[in-house]
């Protein structure tokens, strides 16, 4: 009997060892982030996590690896409530928005105070992770659409001030004089070097369109406030590029590969590239930074362009928010963070104070006189069919296939059925 | 085979006769035991496949009826609250849509090219390899190590090969055969871009064609050649009247299988153009794809998925009937 009351009482004791750790321990805190592959690549993650550690300690993290953002399995994961990440990364505006009408994702209005309140965003990267008024998702990737120039290309084309600095053409027909003088062909006619190089791919064409339109006329609505396929400043832009295209001034290579741009600067085949400002750092490294230059895209200073963020996101399942939310704002919003990426890939995070200390430099200079101005595209139910009418018209008219009048009728009665509404 | 012993007859009230035949003691237990042995042996053989039969219930026959159900629905995954019956209004839907149209032209010129071409380079290597010439051997490996390379890294160093400005065929054309009127923008041209997607496939898929055909080939006994060496045919009748007569299963195989392959081209695509330039590329997995999962409109992508399953399977029966090997 007493051997019995022994044993019962060490097996008491056990147990109550038991649900005492359990009740009192600490539960290991993980953060999993999951990210396309190449986002490991340029942004230090693992030294962000190091110095969050450093201040929160207990956290560990792990990294998860995507080959592209794809949303319908990480929706429907979400949506079925399984667990993938605390933090996701990137997702274009347009895919926020899907998950967001889900219901699937946090806000992040709760931490969006002193240092980190609203106002202390660059408002047009804000506006582009905000949903009806709140905040769903942070930057990551935000870039201005412009034109990168080749430095000793313009110069010996004449087309240089005193200092060696590009002249900014001031209008369409202008530039399309530079892109005759940058322009080089063989004794059979074919072009060896373009004067420009456009990214016309699905991921960019809205982007270079608008930013296009916007330039010209100050808005990317018509007068009756739809998106402008039909104004004659958008028929000028359509007119412009199939003209450079056919007369072999500008490389038609985004049209099936958008690394097609970037290719062509790193390479020296294009004098020109319209793209986003951020590649002005990337193809320096190949061709030297003193030979590029960020040039606005023509009445872009005065009327705008076009900017886009990719951005992260916080799951409703996120197992822990807090630490996410935290991990997010002090450590991928650093300015210690945020320089690294101006300085090695040219790309720029939300927060203002991280751009100071950095207007001296004379590409800085330029992209944030051409931001200042630059406007973010409205977020849409359908923007990924938009996309697709876009590419497949716009590119139909640049294998001279169809006129660029056709391009935007065609356009206009094929988006007619869409919900292009503003969610905002 | 145990007779019975005896018979009894009798006469119903309409004048039927009924006989029961009356079976030794012995002999109905042994029905019995062989009844109850073959009921065993049903049993024991369902339940040897019943795990076959739930997986490809669970993972084949359920997907199918259930995406055969979305195809009747207007379901957009991400704004629709559930999926709401509609018919057949997506498969009406898709003969207004131009883009569908195109794609379903784009896969058909596909198809047309890349069939007949891959049946001929397939049988061709085929005889070469099933020859005796010397360094069978290198050429067998050459031909079959496609078939180890997914196509979507393939994509990715064919479209380097056929880059404008930096692709070894241009370099070739312009530069070693002296060709420079030749280059192209070969992805990006919409008049090539189809027979570039084209070449791909056809290195991709041959390999396995030959293999098909090579099994075709040994299975054709020797005496039947020797008989008409004896006879005096030639080497090209003998390819016409004993070769290619006993090579109508291979045919068929690789007929259905080249159809279908051609039918679901997609790795390529996606990888190579994307459906670009315009839609001079599209197909019709793609177009299916990129409804389902960049628009979400899941019941429409499965009425082109569905459409796209239903003419392989025509296609690939009506080749079938054409090619049936004759019973002998």
């Amino acid at each position: 009997m007493f051997r019995k009351l022994i044993f019962l009482v060490i097996a008491v004791g056990i147990l109550m060892f038991g649900i005492g750790l359990a009740a009192f321990g600490e539960e290991p805190k993980v953060l999993k982030v999951t990210a396309e592959a190449w986002y490991y690549n340029k942004y230090p993650m693992e030294e962000a996590a190091k110095r969050f550690q450093a201040d929160h300690p207990g956290v560990s993290f792990e990294w998860s690896k995507a080959g592209d953002f794809e949303v319908a399995p990480l929706m429907l994961a979400w949506s079925r409530d399984r667990y993938i990440a605390d933090i996701a990364i990137v997702a274009s505006p347009s895919e926020a928005v899907a998950f967001q009408a889900k219901g699937l994702l946090l806000d992040f209005e709760d931490v969006l105070k002193g240092e980190y309140a609203k106002d202390k965003w660059l408002k047009g990267f804000l506006d582009q992770c905000s949903i009806k008024g709140k905040v769903y998702t942070i930057p990551t990737d935000a870039e201005v659409m412009c034109l990168v120039g080749r430095k000793d290309y313009a110069r010996d084309a004449g087309l240089t001030d005193a200092h060696g600095n590009i002249v900014p053409p001031k209008t369409l027909d202008e530039f399309y004089t530079y892109l005759k003088k940058l322009t080089v062909k063989d004794s059979s006619g074919k072009t060896i070097r373009y004067g420009m190089d456009v990214n016309w791919s699905p991921e960019y064409m809205v982007y270079t369109y608008f930013s296009g339109v916007q330039a010209s006329r100050g808005t990317i609505y018509d007068d009756q406030g739809n998106l402008d396929f039909s104004s004659k400043e958008a028929l000028a832009l359509l007119s412009f590029w199939q003209r450079g295209v056919k007369e072999g001034l500008i490389s038609t290579s985004s049209l099936v590969d958008h690394n097609g741009p970037r290719n062509s600067m790193k390479s020296g085949i294009a004098a020109f590239m319209w793209e986003d400002h951020a590649r002005v750092v990337e193809c320096g490294k190949v061709v030297g930074p003193e030979k590029l230059a960020i040039v606005p895209i023509p009445d872009s200073l005065t009327n705008g362009t076009i900017a886009y963020t990719m951005s992260l996101m916080i799951p409703k399942n996120a197992k822990h928010p807090e630490l996410a939310k935290a991990f997010v704002l002090e450590q991928l919003n650093a300015p210690w963070f945020a320089h690294y990426l101006m300085d090695n890939w040219g790309k720029l995070l939300g927060l203002k104070r991280n751009l100071e200390g950095r207007q001296d430099l004379p590409v800085w200079k330029s992209v944030f006189q051409i931001a200042e101005k630059a406007v973010g595209l409205p977020k849409m139910v359908d923007h990924a069919k938009l996309v697709d009418i876009m590419t497949t018209e716009i590119h139909t008219m640049l294998k001279m296939q169809q006129t660029p009048e056709q391009t935007l009728a065609n356009i206009r009665k094929r988006i007619r059925g869409l919900n292009l509404k503003p969610l905002e | 085979m145990t007779a019975p012993t005896a018979s009894k007859e009798w006469y119903d009230v309409s004048g039927v006769v009924s006989v029961q035949r009356v079976y030794p003691q012995g002999y109905v237990t042994l029905r019995k035991r062989r009844r109850a042995r073959r009921v065993k042996d049903i049993i024991t053989s369902w339940l040897f496949i019943l795990p076959a039969m739930v997986l490809l219930a669970a993972f084949l026959l359920y997907p199918l009826l259930s995406s055969f159900y979305l195809s009747l629905t207007d379901y957009n995954f991400v704004y629709s609250p559930k999926p709401e019956f509609s018919g057949l209004s997506n498969f009406v839907k898709l003969a207004r849509d131009s883009y569908f149209v195109t794609a379903f032209r784009n896969t058909l010129q596909y198809t047309v090219v890349f069939f007949p071409l891959l049946v001929i380079l397939a049988l061709l290597l085929a005889l070469l390899l099933n020859s005796k010439v010397k360094g069978t051997g290198i050429f067998q490996t050459a031909i079959l190590l496609p078939i180890v390379v997914p196509l979507s890294l393939a994509g990715v160093m064919f479209t380097w090969i056929f880059s404008e400005d930096f692709g070894i065929l241009n370099h070739l054309l312009a530069n070693v055969f002296g060709l420079p009127g030749l280059r192209r923008f070969w992805l990006g041209d919409p008049a090539t871009a189809m027979y570039s997607l084209t070449a791909v496939g056809l290195w991709k898929y041959t390999g396995f064609a030959v293999i098909l055909f090579l099994a075709g080939l040994k299975a054709i006994p020797g005496d039947i050649y020797e008989a008409a060496k004896v006879d005096g045919v030639s080497p090209w009748q003998s390819l016409v009247y004993v070769t290619l007569p006993n090579l109508r299963g291979s045919f068929a195989l690789v007929g259905a299988w080249g159809i279908i392959q051609a039918i679901k081209v997609y790795d390529q695509v996606v990888v190579m153009t994307n459906g670009g330039p315009g839609n001079s590329t599209l197909v019709l997995y793609l177009y299916a794809w990129k409804n389902a999962f960049e628009f979400f409109e899941m019941g429409y992508a499965e009425a082109i998925a569905y459409f796209t399953g239903a003419l392989a399977f025509v296609i690939s029966i009506l080749f079938n009937l054409v090619l049936k090997p004759e019973k002998r």
